[in-house]
């Protein structure tokens, strides 16, 4: 066989494997840059619905895990309100203090309760003391009771074992009763479980609708150019070069589908912040929503960008290797 | 470098396109492929394109069975064989200058490398000073003939030819012939379907006719034979 006459300058003039791919990515890149550009309000509302769609579970995921944070904290301390019936319960409190479960115990007799009670209510005040002792003359002296306050040593502080104390301390000599301040916070955890896997249900919910809404996105664009394909594929484009430009399309709605998810994010927590703040203050809580985590900017964006190659992979993949010349 | 053998295309609609062909083209030879509309020319072109699989027989590129060529590898094949359309089959939403790099991005030129041929390749055609035009601002026989320059861009082995001269007025015509006629000098294999007898009687080449998708072989002239 004779010389090709383009062989002896193939080396020269021809790029690598490597170089080839790159350039292509180079190439494809740009070209969707370009097509996108020349649409730009529509690209902007796409842009726009996959932000919403992303931004949604990322909001309740931060709201949630935030709570958990908090009451996480809490976890570490529970505590028993043991009330106590006669006199005495003062050393009878210090006692179980050697009790191999409890870490510490403070007796609050009933007037330093009523005082508590006071100053929490707000009745404290000169306005509202006559008004008070109008109410407590109904009752024959201080009505409330003497109270031990039994915190757990935080080998202890299971919820399991805090409710074994509290039974047996039950048991214990002139123990009208014991509150275990718990229920109310197994309560908010199993909620909190709940309101997680509610995020991760939504969250997948809406990441399946940000592949639909990319991947017919794509697929419109390749049936737009079909007679594009068809001639890319005649002059001896492999189905991954005529691909590359829709995966890119794909790629970049993601991509700013997720930033957009990451501004909408930092704007609603900016916007409810200050509401929640105050709200989480009048029950007496510093909690805060806080600033966007880093690491949810980074999954929506990243996310927003997987899903959206994923898509156009999936779609305009299949479509195009159907499209024969 | 072309080699048929008892090739018959039937489509699925029944229709037979080619009956039974056996052909033989030379590596550096230039064939004339005519016969009334509807013979089965661009059949065969696009049997050489593998834009079709033949009903039966084997249609052999370059020692390539068509046939049984992986799917994966037609890309590598037709980067390899120019290709002029009848219905020339330009992007419209690129410049004529980025239509006929094409086959050079994809085979992966130097953007310096791309610039040099695809300049040298319309300047051949004579179309340099539209390059930075859209097809649609061309007549029908620019754009034809930025169709031939995206065939020859990349010097392919073998280049197919269906009615390049369709649109062209006969100075246009013999002037994309003697184009031809050049590649072939350099080792192009060369087959130009068309209805130009009087283009094809200028020549002393090589004519195959088709008449019912069958083989009406006549020499003409000195051209080289099978
Ligand atoms: N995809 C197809 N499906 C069914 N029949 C087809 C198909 N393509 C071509 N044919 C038939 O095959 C026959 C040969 O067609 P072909 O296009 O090869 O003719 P041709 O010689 O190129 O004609 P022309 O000179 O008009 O271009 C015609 O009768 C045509 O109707
Ligand atoms: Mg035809």
């Amino acid at each position: 066989m004779a010389p090709r006459p383009e062989a002896t300058v193939d080396a020269r003039v021809r790029l690598s494997a490597p170089a080839t791919w790159l350039l292509h990515h180079k190439l494809a890149c740009a070209a969707t840059v370009s097509r996108l550009g020349a649409e730009r309000i529509s690209t902007l509302l796409v842009m726009l619905t996959i932000g919403i769609a992303l931004a949604l579970p990322g909001l309740l995921f931060v709201a949630v895990e935030r709570v958990a944070e908090v009451t996480e904290r809490w976890d570490g301390t529970p505590r028993i309100n043991v009330f106590l019936s006669e006199d005495g319960g003062a050393e009878r409190a210090a006692r179980w203090e050697a009790m191999a479960d409890v870490a510490e115990v403070v007796y609050q007799s009933p007037q330093a309760s009523l005082d508590e009670l006071l100053a929490a209510t707000g009745f404290g005040g000169a306005a509202f003391g006559a008004a008070m002792d109008g109410i407590l003359a109904g009752f024959e002296g201080n009505p409330l009771p003497a109270v031990a306050i039994v915190t757990p040593t935080p080998a202890a502080a299971a919820p399991a074992r805090v409710r074994a104390l509290a039974v047996e301390l039950q048991k214990e000599e002139g123990v009208e009763g014991v509150q275990v301040d718990l229920e109310w916070l197994q309560r908010l955890q199993a909620g909190l479980a709940l309101m997680q896997r509610l995020t991760w249900g939504l969250g997948i919910l809406l990441a399946a609708a940000v592949v639909l809404v990319v991947g017919s996105l794509t697929r419109m664009a390749v049936a737009q150019r079909e007679d594009e394909i068809r001639v890319l594929k005649l002059v001896g484009g492999s189905d991954g070069f005529v691909l590359r430009p829709f995966l890119y399309l794909g790629l970049i709605f993601g991509l700013a589908g997720g930033f957009a998810a990451v501004l909408l994010l930092a704007l609603a927590l900016a916007f409810i912040g200050v509401p929640v703040a105050d709200l989480a203050r009048s029950y007496g809580s510093d909690f805060r929503l806080g600033e966007m985590p880093w690491a949810v900017a980074l999954v929506l964006f990243g996310g927003g960008g997987l899903l959206g190659w994923l898509a156009a992979m999936l779609t305009a993949g299949r479509q195009i290797s159907a499209i024969e010349p | 470098m072309i080699e048929l053998i008892g090739v018959s295309k039937r489509f699925d609609n029944g229709r037979e396109a080619l009956s039974n062909l056996s052909l033989s083209l030379p590596r550096g030879s230039l064939t004339f492929l005519t016969g009334h509309s509807g013979a089965g020319k661009s059949t065969l072109l696009k049997l050489l394109l593998r834009m079709e699989l033949p009903t039966r027989g084997q249609v052999m590129v370059g020692g390539a069975n068509l046939a049984q060529m992986p799917r994966r590898a037609v890309p590598r094949y037709r980067q390899r064989i120019g290709v002029v359309f009848q219905d020339h089959m330009l992007l419209s939403d690129r410049s004529v200058f980025d239509n006929v790099a094409i086959p050079l991005v994809i085979g992966g030129y130097r953007e310096a490398d791309r610039a040099r041929r695809v300049r040298a390749a319309l300047t051949r055609v004579g179309l340099l000073d539209k390059e930075k035009q859209l097809p649609t601002q061309l007549s029908a026989g620019e754009q034809q003939r930025v169709g031939i320059a995206r065939a020859v861009v990349n010097r392919p082995a073998v280049l197919l030819a269906d009615e390049p001269t369709g649109n062209l007025d006969p100075e246009l015509s013999r002037e994309v012939m003697g184009l031809f006629h050049l590649f072939q000098q350099v080792g192009v294999t060369v087959l130009i379907a068309t209805h130009d007898l009087e283009l094809v009687g200028s020549f002393g080449d090589r004519v195959v006719e088709l008449a019912d998708g069958r083989l009406k072989d006549r020499e003409a002239g000195d051209g080289p034979a099978s």
